[in-house]
């Protein structure tokens, strides 16, 4: 039999689009890169793991539960949820990792013909599933590595649907304070939807960081992205979730999937989010780690941003790609940051001293050479 | 399996054919002398000979070529017509497609592939070497010679022979008008073509440097640009005039290939932040890598990885060193080499100064069953004297077939031979003992070139070092 017409019947938007590889896994890259550990510093996850209640859940999850289906609409989360930021459980949507309730917000608003606006050096997804699906994605160039209000709010037009900003931003650390988001809300006046990524709002140590929870209900237009897979240490579990007012969830929920977030997942979640404990033990070993690698990169004379967030990044005098080659020979996984407009610069996850003291000899290796 | 100098064309629905074994009516798809694709399907046998030259003339004419260039192609045209409608393919379906309006016309021919003896596009064909009389594959040369690029490939059961004849461009003019000396940039933009234009006379005016051919010609990089082949930025002053710029265009399924930066007066910040443009350009899009073969003296060096260099012949005989330059723009993931035990100290050399993560696989035998004759595609480029190679089929004459490949361009007045291999396919790796004989040896690695990497032989065998003729 002939292989299907593809050119013929992918939407021109799809054929154009490069699908994301993601890196192959431990076992492999060490065989292929000859190194005999790995330290994976490319994906920001907590080195602590998930919280301890967390992880008793996940000890205590019975395999017969298996065979069962999930809670449809994670229900005893959204519970907890509102409990703890004082909501209605319905003003929550859970997703399979916040990359899903990305999905939700796009399909819910745009068609194609609609945009979206958003930064150009920020967590490529936005960007992603507005181009797979039709919807034009204006991207506004950070101003000092962080998000441009006054440009985002001139690229609006009658067709722009969604604005999406990143606070703090992936991947430079840097975040709108109270003042500047609530006059930013002002000005889009509620025609729009609003999205404030807070993926990694738990990290976040500065006072006037605002509180996207609390902005709801004076601004209906506003939707609150949250993660699981930063902080609370269940990536591999991938769970994440929306907030908004209820009228707006209720009309996200028309494109929510149902069922897509595993037991596993909601079990582990509803154990950490109230761990608080958990929250200051991770903010502790970022802030000493982050601290040695400033000081030490300030000795190699190479340019970093350091912002909020478990992450660093820096700027190198060569190829970030070929680094990224390099410190893999090392035993050092990093993120090469090509792909998002920062060519030259890699972004750091920081882990325990003991481990950014090895990525520190190793960055030396590299400048040496 | 491919042999192209370029990307295969993009399939055609067959619904967009008329499938008859008779004539049948030309389809167009948009105004003449735009962008259009016109299609015909016939059945080979000699008395279409002329629909299928009266189609490509009219075709070409339509399409914006000349007399001069439509009668090239037309008459490259017949001669693959009549090889193909004489030999095995006589009275199979045959599909021809002419693409163009912009700076090139590309007839495509479509047939079975069984139908076709790939030997006839070796250059040395024996018709051409006068060890015979003139042979049928005479007129597969006599083709390739009346165009500027032929490509062949196979896919599905179906061989295409694609011919590409450009549109005839003035030369540009080797003392242009006076330009006012831009002021310090302000702006980096994609150019107009009216400022496009006034970069490349700026880049011809350049004291030294090497440049693709087709920069001698700035109407044809005009509409190739408009055509989408090239891109470019450039850094403007305070009144729009170009001080700067950087073109790029892509090369294969997996690389763009930059020339430049060119900086006219202009701060070496510049050179960054044409580069900055272009890398942005380049994020979330399917190219893996950037080459630049034609480095510019500005190009910021701690941008790219030097991958090695070619020798060039100037014409006074003196000898160049062309530096080749890489910058991968995503994370290597590791690939697997392709790689034949007499150049596997060459590749591991490399693969280690690059930090490339690939698994050498050593090649097996290529068994008993072999075929009789191999197969090269050359793709020239005339005004640098270069002749590039790429093997099409493996054969066992493979050592005499390169001998003659070597002693015929030689005789032409091409001195520097290349021979590109790609790692991604095991079969390319048995030429590699015919290579090392004829006096070529591997020079350098261009990493996801082909379906793998590709390394780069040049021949040094009788290098000469007195001037050309």
């Amino acid at each position: 039999m002939n292989p299907p017409p593809l050119d013929r019947l992918l939407p021109a938007y799809v054929r154009g689009f490069e699908s994301y590889i993601p890196s192959k896994p431990d076992a492999e890259l060490m065989r292929l890169y000859g190194c005999a550990q790995l330290h994976r510093l490319n994906n920001n996850e907590n080195v602590l793991g998930p919280p301890p209640a967390a992880q008793e859940a996940i000890r205590g999850f019975s395999p017969p539960l298996a065979a069962l289906y999930p809670s449809g609409d994670a229900w005893h989360l959204r519970q907890r949820l509102a409990n703890r930021f004082g909501k209605d459980p319905d003003q929550f949507l859970v997703g399979n990792g916040a990359n899903e309730v990305i999905g939700f917000v796009i399909k819910a608003f745009c068609e194609p013909g609609d945009n979206i606006v958003t930064a150009d050096k920020t967590f490529a997804v936005y960007e992603w599933f507005a181009t797979f699906s039709g919807i034009e994605a204006r991207l506004v160039p950070l101003r000092d590595h962080g998000f441009d209000d006054q440009g985002m709010l001139d690229a609006i037009d009658a067709r722009t649907k969604v604005l999406f900003v990143c606070n703090p931003n992936n991947p430079t650390g840097t975040y709108w304070d109270r003042d500047r988001l609530s006059r930013f809300l002002e000005r889009v006046a509620g025609e729009r939807i609003v999205v404030l990524d807070e993926a990694y709002c738990e990290f976040v140590e500065a006072d006037d960081f605002p509180d996207g929870m609390g902005l709801i209900d004076d601004y209906p237009n506003l939707v609150i992205f949250r993660t699981f897979s930063k902080m609370y240490g269940l990536a591999g579990l991938r769970i994440g979730y929306l907030a908004g007012s209820l009228d707006l969830v209720n009309a996200i929920r028309r494109t929510c999937i149902v069922y897509s977030v595993n037991a596993l997942a909601q079990l582990a979640a509803v154990a950490a989010v109230d761990d608080d404990a958990h929250v200051a033990r991770t903010r502790a070993l970022v802030r000493e780690s982050k601290g040695l690698l400033r000081e030490e990169v300030t000795q190699l004379g190479l340019p970093y941003v350091a912002g909020e967030g478990n992450f660093m990044m820096i700027q190198l005098p060569m190829s970030d790609t070929l680094a990224y080659r390099r410190l893999l020979h090392q035993g050092f996984m990093i993120r090469s940051m090509t792909g998002f407009r920062f060519p030259n610069w890699i972004r750091v996850s920081l882990a325990r001293l003991e481990v950014m003291e090895g990525f520190v000899a190793a960055l030396r290796t590299l400048i040496a050479r | 399996m491919s042999g192209l100098l370029s990307p295969a064309p993009s399939r055609t629905h067959p619904a967009n054919y008329l499938s008859a074994n008779r004539p049948s009516a030309i389809l167009m798809d948009t105004q003449p002398a735009r962008p259009a694709t016109l299609r015909l399907a016939v059945t080979l046998r000699r008395c279409f000979l002329s629909l299928c030259t009266g189609f490509v003339e009219q075709s070409a004419r339509a399409l914006g070529l000349r007399d001069r260039e439509a009668l090239s192609l037309t008459l490259a045209a017949e001669e693959i017509f009549i090889y193909l409608a004489d030999g095995a393919a006589s009275n199979q379906d045959l599909r021809i497609e002419c693409q163009g309006g912009g700076h090139e016309v590309t007839v495509i021919f479509t047939a079975p592939s069984h139908t076709l003896d790939l030997r006839a596009f070796n250059i040395t064909s024996r018709s051409i070497t006068g060890d015979d009389e003139p042979s049928a594959e005479l007129g597969l040369l006599i083709a390739a010679r009346m165009v500027d690029r032929l490509r062949f490939s196979q896919q599905g059961g179906e061989f295409h022979l694609a011919m590409s004849k450009d549109r005839a461009y003035p030369a540009a003019d080797a003392t242009p008008f006076p330009i006012p000396d831009a002021g310090p940039a302000v702006t980096i933009k994609e150019p107009d073509a009216a400022e496009l234009h006034l970069l490349l006379q700026r880049i011809q005016a350049l004291p030294s440097g090497r440049l693709p051919a087709e920069f001698a010609t700035t109407g044809k990089v005009v509409d190739m640009a408009a055509a989408g082949v090239y891109q470019a930025a450039v850094a403007v002053d305070a009144a729009a005039n170009p001080g700067a710029g950087l073109l790029w265009r892509r090369q294969g399924d997996r690389l763009v290939e930059c020339y430049g930066p060119y900086l006219f007066g202009q701060s070496a910040t510049i050179a960054r932040r044409l580069l900055d443009r272009l890398l942005g350009s380049l994020a979330k899009s399917r190219a893996v890598g950037l080459l630049c073969r034609y480095p510019a003296p500005d190009l910021p060096a701690d941008y790219f990885e030097a991958l090695g260099t070619l020798h060039h012949q100037a014409p006074d005989g003196s000898v160049i060193e062309i530096p080749a330059y890489y910058r991968q723009l995503i994370e290597d993931a590791g690939a697997i080499a392709w790689c034949h035990p007499e150049v596997q100290p060459f590749l591991t050399s490399e693969y280690r100064r690059l930090a490339f993560a690939r698994t050498q696989v050593p090649l097996a035998s290529s068994g008993a069953m072999v075929d009789p004759y191999s197969v090269l595609t050359a793709a020239f480029n005339r005004p640098a004297g270069e002749v590039t190679l790429r093997p099409l089929w493996w054969g066992a004459d493979a050592l005499a077939n390169l001998s003659a490949h070597v002693r015929v361009l030689r005789q032409e007045g091409f001195y520097d031979l290349f021979f590109e291999m790609d790692l991604g396919q095991a079969w390319q790796g048995h030429f590699t003992p015919a290579l090392l004989a004829t006096g070529f040896r591997p020079r350098l690695i261009l990493p996801n070139a082909g379906q793998g990497d590709t390394l780069v032989f040049q021949c040094e065998a009788q290098f000469e070092t007195e001037a050309r003729p």
